[in-house]
C-alpha cells in the first residue's frame, strides 16, 4: 500500500521544507490502543517508543529489562524493553508483537527500527513521488 | 481506524503545525485539526482515543538517525 511522506517545516539551509516517511500506527497492550505516527527510521536498531506511552498502555516502563541506548550524542540514555503489539490498520494482518524500547526523551516521539518492525515488511521509498509503499514481506 | 495516509501527494502538516515546534499534539484522524497540545505527552494522553498522538520535532534542530 502506498502512503505519503509527511511534509513539515526545516531550518535546513536552502530546504525551508522537509519530507519525512511518517506511519500512522496504533499501539496495542490488551484492551488498551493508542493512535500515533511513527518515523520509519532505517538507522534505528530496533523501535524506540516515548515512555509517556507506557501508562496510557496499562505499562510500568521501568519493569522492563534495563538497557541503554546511544544516538549521535553520543550519550547512553536509559531504556527499557516490553514486547506490545503494533499494527499499521490500514494493512490487514499487520498487527503482531513486537519487542520495543521505553525512553524518556523530549525528542523522541516513536521511531520505527529494524528489529521487529523492518525486518517485518517490504518497503519502498520514493521520495521523488512523495510516497512509500508498505507490503506485508513474501 | 481510517486510513488517511493513503492518497498520493504529500500530508503537509507544515501550516498546521507551525506554532507546536517540539510540543506535542493530538491531531484529528484526518491530519487536518490539532484538537489538543502540550509541552509533554501528559497533556494530551488522556484524549488519545479522540485521534492521533505526535510529537512534533522541533524545527530548530535537523534529524540524524541513530543507532538507538
Amino acid at each position: 500500500m502506498k502512503y505519503s511522506f509527511t511534509k513539515l517545516k526545516s531550518v535546513i539551509p536552502n530546504h525551508p521544507f522537509i519530507l519525512k516517511p511518517m506511519l500512522d500506527i496504533n499501539l496495542l497492550n490488551g484492551t488498551k490502543i493508542v493512535s500515533t505516527k511513527g518515523l520509519i527510521d532505517t538507522g534505528a536498531d530496533g523501535i524506540v517508543i516515548n515512555i509517556g506511552f507506557a501508562k496510557q498502555l496499562d505499562i510500568i516502563a521501568k519493569s522492563g529489562i534495563k538497557g541503554q541506548t546511544i544516538g549521535v550524542g553520543n550519550l547512553p540514555v536509559p531504556i527499557f524493553y516490553h514486547t506490545i503489539g503494533i499494527e499499521i490498520p490500514s494493512i490487514s494482518g499487520s498487527r503482531f508483537p513486537m519487542q520495543v524500547s521505553f525512553i524518556d526523551s523530549g525528542s523522541v516521539g516513536v521511531l520505527l527500527g529494524r528489529i521487529d518492525f523492518l525486518d517485518r515488511f517490504k518497503i519502498s521509498f520514493e521520495m521523488y513521488t512523495g510516497t512509500f509503499d508498505i507490503e506485508l514481506k513474501p | 481506524m481510517e486510513n488517511n495516509n493513503k492518497n498520493n501527494g504529500l500530508i503537509d502538516l507544515s501550516e498546521i503545525l507551525e506554532n507546536y515546534s517540539g510540543k506535542w499534539v493530538l491531531l484529528s484522524k484526518d491530519n487536518k485539526r490539532v484538537l489538543k497540545s502540550g509541552n509533554t505527552i501528559d497533556d494530551i494522553i488522556e484524549d488519545s482515543d479522540k485521534g492521533i498522538i505526535m510529537l512534533v520535532p522541533n524545527e530548530n534542530y535537523s534529524y540524524s538517525p541513530s543507532s538507538l
